[in-house]
């Protein structure tokens, strides 16, 4: 895009930087330094991938910062890298602003070789230079800028050191008045002449914002994309010839790469001075502990073990407050500000939007521990070792390491785990985790459990709470063994992961974590159990006004059938009916049927007088495997793309639910708990 | 035929030829150091490790390779995770002052 010109009204000139980075480079750091708060945050169009985009004024210039996906390289390998380079290609910024890793400097240099054939403009931010003095390891920017030929400027963004200076070149490249000329890196020499040849075959034929050069190296290395683009381009005689000379290199990729790495090998020779080995690090001293096959699962348990114990203490009293405040209190007051309007509208208010949708926002309070929590595994690089310990076990069920991180988060909320399934690149590996997420139990679902366990188990509740979640994941397992096959097929899926150093946590990048997960929530949880509790009240209320002759008791009363075997009346079926909308309505919704409210005895009593443990336990069981939420069900069709997959999850998952708990309650009933 | 040909990258019976100075990476013990000879495989996969650092010519260590898990190796200052799988298609000769 080319830059605005002044227009007459003087507004300023705009210029559009693509902020390119390899995972945990920083970048992301670098962009919320630029952008601040005016950042806009959605989706790229027609994928499921989120596009973040902000606003950075210097020298009264506009710089619209585009934040492109983290990647490693710009292969066809995963939607991320199509994404970036595609970004790069087709919307072409004035100027690519690149994030490499001082302590992993060759390594980030491999997107700085891929980019510079893209013919770009680029910057190179050089950050984390603190770590990398801290590791011994020395780099002289100006002799790296040099010999790259590019604008090399050190920085240390998370402590806001170089990152405005950064800002200021991108734009002096932006606005031409500082050189940006690359000594890019070649194709191995003993691939030189079939590049040739091939950027002859394919010249003319590709869009104009191709370079040929490019083209020719992506068919070398057997890009997909780029392939299927040219032999829908190219007469079919001059495919031939180009399938005859890939089909004779069919090496090509690791001969491009190693044109690439031998580039960046001179190119950091001298710029780079390394401590002599033997040096031990905190890293390495750390991971004895966190990716030893033994004590890395100790330390693991240890960890998650302290993340739930922080989440449920500090979570749950705030929630009970919250409760008192969101529900009770302010529903009185909603009673006494409608006292003039119709009695049916203060009840809407009152017990449909307050009752049913206040009690999911009480659980914000867990939600947002649980995230900061969770964050601070995450930020200080601890949980791709997590991941790495757990590998092993993920196998048998079709998964690796990877999933393990988005299934984690699903005991939060199952919609972030869906969403942070993004991150495993890998279609059909994204489609397994995603559909064995909702039987993580989530805040919700446990929410329930806390509120049952101890009415039909005084004294065992935490027990039995533990009990459940164990069933869950056992399930899980169980089910993941069954789709395996039909999701994923015979290939093992490769497990490859970088373990980043470990530093101390940002609190910033924490909280932006908590704050996107925990909008992730509100954002598709928020309207639908809105209008679900509306629902569920007029239902509840039609046509009569009592909730024994309503529409809902009789649904209750019509499938009350399918639940009698276990023991479970129809206002148990009913709970777990309006469950759907959000895992804790159904506590709102036991009260409402049993009618506490206006009742002298608590609703764990009047639930306790109306069923045996054995029932109780089965619908706990019940309760904690059923179809998900419908959040976590939209989240779901929406990532997967069809509702092919969703729909075969949500049959199982009930299917499971009520196989699962027919077993427990016959069991608790050859137990004694009848 | 030509088709056939790239249908099949990295599978062809040229690449499963072993030549007796390498060994896979998930040969090698915790400690080793080699030298990447060689990656099979898909594109995309090798494409995925390539861009990690894995290319021909490049020196690693392996910080760990216990029992039947993953592996952990170290090339270029970082360190990266590695199925028990995928470290089987890394070609490398073993250096000479490796640990063992």
């Amino acid at each position: 895009m080319a830059p605005d010109s002044l227009t007459a009204a003087g507004s300023p000139r705009t210029f559009t930087v693509a902020l390119a980075g390899q995972p945990n480079s920083g970048k992301s750091t670098v962009f919320n330094v630029l952008t601040g708060l005016d950042q806009h945050v959605g989706n790229w169009p027609g994928k499921t991938l989120e596009k973040r985009e902000g606003v950075c004024t210097l020298d009264g210039c506009r710089l619209r910062i585009v934040d492109l996906p983290g990647t490693y390289a710009l292969s066809a390998g995963s939607d991320e890298e199509r994404l970036a380079r595609n970004v790069v290609l087709h919307d072409r910024p004035d100027v690519v602003a690149v994030i490499v890793d001082a302590t992993a400097l060759e390594r980030s240099l491999y997107l700085v070789a891929e980019l510079l054939w893209l013919r770009s403009p680029v910057v190179v931010g050089l950050n984390m230079m603190d770590v990398a003095a801290r590791r011994g390891i020395r780099v002289e920017p100006d002799v790296l800028e040099t010999a790259l030929g590019l604008p090399v400027v050190p920085m240390v963004a998370n402590r806001n050191q170089g990152v405005r200076e950064f800002a200021a070149t991108a734009l002096a490249v932006a606005d031409g008045t500082r050189p940006c000329e690359p000594r890019g890196p070649a194709v191995r020499r003993d691939h030189q002449r079939e590049h040739e040849a091939l950027r002859e075959l394919v010249a003319g034929a590709v869009p104009v914002e191709y370079p040929e050069e490019w083209i020719a190296l992506k068919l070398l290395e057997g890009d997909d994309e780029i392939t299927s683009l040219v032999r829908g381009r190219v007469p079919a005689d001059r495919w031939l010839a180009i399938e005859a000379i890939l089909a004779r290199h069919e090496d090509g990729v690791l001969a491009v790469a190693g044109g690439r790495h031998e580039w960046i090998g001179r190119m950091v020779r001298a710029a780079i001075v390394r401590p002599r080995a033997g040096q031990v690090t905190v890293t390495e001293r750390l991971d004895r502990v966190a990716t030893h096959p033994v004590w890395g699962l100790f330390a693991l348990a240890g960890l998650l073990g302290a993340l739930f114990w922080v989440t449920y203490a500090v979570g749950v009293p705030l929630q009970r407050a919250l409760d008192g405040l969101i529900v009770h209190e302010s529903a009185r007051w909603v009673r006494a500000v409608l006292d003039g309007a119709p009695p049916w509208m203060s009840s809407l208010v009152a017990d449909g939007v307050l009752g049913g949708a206040g009690t999911a926002l009480t659980l914000l309070p867990i939600l947002v521990i649980f995230f900061a929590a969770f964050g601070l595994l995450e930020d200080s690089g601890y949980m791709t070792r997590g991941a790495y310990v757990m590998d092993r076990f993920m196998h048998p069920i079709g998964l690796h390491g990877s999933s393990f991180l988005s299934l984690c988060l699903g005991f939060g909320c199952n919609v972030p785990a869906v969403l942070g399934t993004r991150a495993l690149g890998e279609r059909r590996h994204r489609v397994l985790t995603a559909l064995l997420a909702p039987l993580v139990p989530c805040s919700g679902r446990m929410a329930v459990i806390a509120v049952l366990a101890p009415v039909f188990f005084p004294g065992h509740a935490a027990l039995v709470a533990w009990g459940l979640v164990g069933l869950n994941l056992a399930i899980l397992a169980l089910l993941g063994l069954a789709l395996r096959r039909p999701v994923v097929g015979k290939r093992q899926l490769a497990f490859i992961m970088e373990l980043p150093l470990y530093h101390a946590p940002h609190p910033a990048s924490i909280l932006r974590g908590v704050w996107r997960r925990t909008i992730a929530f509100v954002r598709n949880a928020g309207s639908i159990i809105v209008i679900g509790a509306i629902v569920v009240w007029l239902l509840s209320r039609l046509p009569g006004g009592e909730v024994d002759t309503s529409y809902l008791a009789a649904v209750g009363r019509a499938i009350a059938p399918i639940g009698a075997w276990l023991g479970l009346d129809w206002r148990m079926l009913t709970a777990l009916l309006s469950s759907f909308v959000a895992k804790e309505n159904a506590i709102a919704t036991l009260g409402v049927l049993y009618g506490a409210a206006g009742s002298d005895r608590s609703l764990g009593e009047l639930v306790a007088q109306s069923m045996t443990p054995a029932s109780g336990l089965a619908m706990m069981v019940m309760q904690m495997m059923f179809i998900p939420c419908l959040a976590t069900v939209a989240t779901l069709r929406s990532e997967l793309g069809r509702w092919k997959w969703v729909v075969v999850d949500l049959v199982v998952l009930l299917a499971t639910s009520f196989v699962v708990a027919g077993v427990v309650y016959f069991g608790a009933l050859a137990a004694g708990l009848g | 035929m030509f088709r056939e040909g790239l249908e099949t990258t990295g599978m062809s019976p040229r690449k499963r030829i072993t030549d007796p100075a390498l060994t896979t990476l998930a040969d090698l013990p915790s400690g080793a150091c080699g030298v990447v000879a060689r990656i099979d495989g898909g594109t995309a996969f090798r494409s995925r490790l390539v861009a990690l650092g894995f290319a021909a010519g490049t020196e690693l260590v392996v910080v760990q390779n216990v029992g039947r898990g993953p592996l952990i190796v170290s090339l270029l200052g970082s360190q990266v995770a590695l199925g028990r799988g995928e470290a089987g298609k890394v070609l490398v000769a073993q250096s000479a002052h490796g640990a063992g």
